[in-house]
């Protein structure tokens, strides 16, 4: 994966590429499996812990990259776009967005404005469904400087 | 009775958002535990000015916007097909 994070710091606007390994066609199966041996890691804090704030469960669910095959049941994370689970319905859609980063000031249909020193991952406010492209590539959580 | 796969559809809420399948061992390795395998099945939708998907994308003045949460507007980038 293109190590987005980096150029980000420097606040510059950037066509950003989808991750490779992802399609860039929206209407892809991707799947995330999760072998038993890390499944803990996965109940522990993406889905019970997190799951009475809806916005966090869907964050920690969020695809990660790929870390190996998911036959060798070694790697805790797997994304297969086109591999033997490709297949089926999605149980869940998340819509990203690509935001611009070189800005400062948003505003509202309404007039209100918020300014930001630099925007980073807690700036757009994501729900369970929509996230910006730092909760893909820069999840807040993962940010020691702007943990909740 | 020991159902080792469940899907989405079949579970109850919180557990309705991926398919378990559990494959247990011959036996033959004691020390082999069962696998577990979770199959979460999300799709992520790539949104830009090529790809809108209103009300979460707001096109305003020539140019176009992403609304979070809160309502704010957030000027949008599209995203560089690979």
């Amino acid at each position: 994966m293109t190590d987005i994070s980096s150029r980000c710091s420097i606040g510059a606007a950037l066509d950003r590429a989808i991750p490779k390994g992802i399609r860039a066609t929206s209407g892809e199966n991707l799947e995330l499996a999760i072998c038993a041996d890390h499944a803990k890691e996965l109940l522990g804090f993406g889905l019970l812990v997190f799951y009475n704030r809806p916005h966090c469960a869907a964050k920690r669910a969020l695809p990660l990259p790929d870390v190996g095959d998911f036959r060798n049941r070694i790697a805790a994370r797997h994304i297969t776009a086109a591999g033997p689970m490709s297949t089926g319905t999605p149980h869940r859609t998340i819509n990203v967005v690509n935001l611009d980063y070189a800005v400062s000031t948003v505003s509202t249909a309404s007039g209100a404005t918020k300014t930001f020193p630099q925007l980073n991952g807690r700036s757009f406010r994501s729900d369970a469904l929509n996230y910006d492209d730092a909760d893909l590539f820069r999840p807040a959580w993962l940010q020691k400087d702007i943990m909740f | 009775m020991l159902k080792p796969r469940i899907l989405a559809a079949e579970a109850l809420a919180p557990y309705h958002e991926y398919d378990s399948i559990l494959e247990i061992p011959n036996g033959n390795n004691p020390n082999q535990n069962a696998w577990l395998t979770l199959q979460l099945r999300v799709k992520l939708n790539f949104v830009d000015s090529k790809n809108p998907l209103p009300p979460l994308t707001v096109h305003q003045g020539g140019k176009w916007y992403a609304k979070d949460h809160d309502g704010y507007l957030f000027p949008l980038l599209d995203w560089r097909r690979t």
